[in-house]
């Protein structure tokens, strides 16, 4: 596991959503979600317009967003997941329900057919405190053409196949930019393969 | 084991985006129970996701919006989503050797207990309902007698087995448990059925089998209705 590069800092003035969420986890504070929500609901909101809901549905279902996080806040572990990748499932598996009206399967990690990581540890290698702010940098990072085509992948509802013919470009190479950004993010946040 | 075949990384990236429809999703959500090493990949997507988020020109919410939100703090939870993960109590008969999210498309939660139809000798299928009616792929349950030997097929589309019991050789490479069979549209195959028992397998197409040969175009019609 390699654990070297953990060394960017949140730019100053960031608020520490973590701090946020551990208070509202732990306290159910409701100061840090009012914090919370200036952050996340505008972007969320923003999400789900980018996927195609209008804006009287896309303010609700950001409302919604920033409910089911302070529901299940009790869940939140600081150990396992950035805030901004577990609101970015509650929000893309809302939009789903909500907006593609159809089901999310996921699985289950506490069910018994779980084939667990030999090394524990392994399974949660991400360390979480600053992940975002590094993945953050990583995408700045990116050559602009990466860039675009990985943001196209997470926030249009679309098949490769529909972005490539938007972008004007052969799928192969829509494909090999977004599979490079990726492998880019996944060596950030230390994956050796 | 850990599994040793896997979906591609691309379309891990693209279950973690949210953009696979409910079929693939099923296959890749039920491999993931298996995989650990897949797990951490749509985990690292999903970073990726949130970070696109935080980094994104935000939309106005309107002003009240906030304490809106507030006002409905202490309102009972009243809606728990599917695919929450929330552990529902397993009901009697369950076959926990079948993982969720899989588990909780078959009734009674056992795939002894689904409607199981003959399409062919030694090849029983159920298909699977998806919420979704009018999504473009399909899936289906298909048990296997030992030493069966799968018709010849090409693909018009997509296709994936996930092995959920028992196992299967193809091409030379061997799939068991936890395993996921990436169908090549270009290339013909003819996975033949382990002999050490039956198979258990999810398969999910994006496009109706074709196959070739005259008794496996007999079976067309079978196998995809
Ligand atoms: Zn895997």
């Amino acid at each position: 596991m390699s654990q070297a590069s953990r060394s960017a800092e949140p730019a100053a003035g960031t608020p520490d959503l973590v701090t946020m969420m551990v208070a509202i986890s732990e306290r159910k504070d409701r100061a840090a979600f009012s914090q919370l929500f200036e952050h996340f609901a505008p972007r969320v909101k923003a999400y789900l317009m980018r996927h195609g809901a209008n804006n009287e549905t896309a303010e609700e279902l950001a409302q919604e967003t920033l409910l089911r996080v302070w529901r299940k806040a009790h869940l939140f572990d600081p150990a396992v997941a950035a805030p901004s990748t577990w609101i970015f499932r509650i929000a893309r598996n809302l939009r789903i329900d909500r907006i593609r009206r159809e089901r999310r399967p996921e699985f289950d990690p506490e069910d018994p057919a779980l084939v667990r990581e030999a090394d524990p540890a392994a399974d949660h290698q991400i360390q979480t405190n600053q992940e975002g702010a590094r993945v953050r940098a990583a995408i700045d990072l990116l050559p602009p053409d990466q860039k675009k085509a990985i943001m196209l992948s997470f926030f249009e509802d679309k098949p490769h196949s529909e972005i490539a013919d938007e972008l004007g470009l052969p799928l192969g190479t829509v494909k090999s930019r977004i599979r490079l950004a990726f492998a880019r993010v996944r060596q950030t946040l230390g994956d050796e393969r | 084991m850990n599994a040793r075949h896997h979906p591609t990384d691309d379309l891990l990236l693209e279950y973690g985006a949210g953009n696979t429809n409910e079929a693939q999703s099923l296959l890749i959500a039920t491999h993931l129970a298996f995989c650990p090493r897949c797990r951490g990949i749509v985990e690292k997507a999903e970073t990726l996701g949130g970070a696109l988020i935080d980094a994104t020109p935000s939309a106005a919410m309107s002003a009240d919006a906030l304490q809106g939100v507030l006002d409905r703090l202490d309102e009972p939870d009243d809606a728990i989503a599917f695919g929450d993960a929330t552990s529902a109590p397993l009901v009697a008969g369950t076959d926990t050797s079948i993982p969720r999210p899989l588990r909780d498309y078959l009734a009674h939660g056992s795939a002894e207990s689904v409607s199981w139809r003959r399409v062919a000798p030694g090849i029983h299928r159920h298909t699977l309902a998806m919420n979704a009616g009018d999504s473009a792929s399909s899936a289906y349950l298909l048990k296997l007698a030992p030493e069966t030997v799968v018709p010849h097929h090409g693909h018009h589309g997509e296709e994936m087995t996930l092995v959920l019991e028992g196992g299967f050789t193809d091409g030379g490479k061997h799939f068991i448990r936890g395993d996921v069979e990436l169908a090549d549209p270009a290339v013909d195959h003819q996975p033949v059925i382990h002999a050490d028992g039956p198979c258990l397998a999810l398969i999910v197409t994006d496009a109706p089998l074709r196959f070739s040969g005259l008794i496996p175009r007999l079976l067309q019609p079978i196998l995809d209705r």
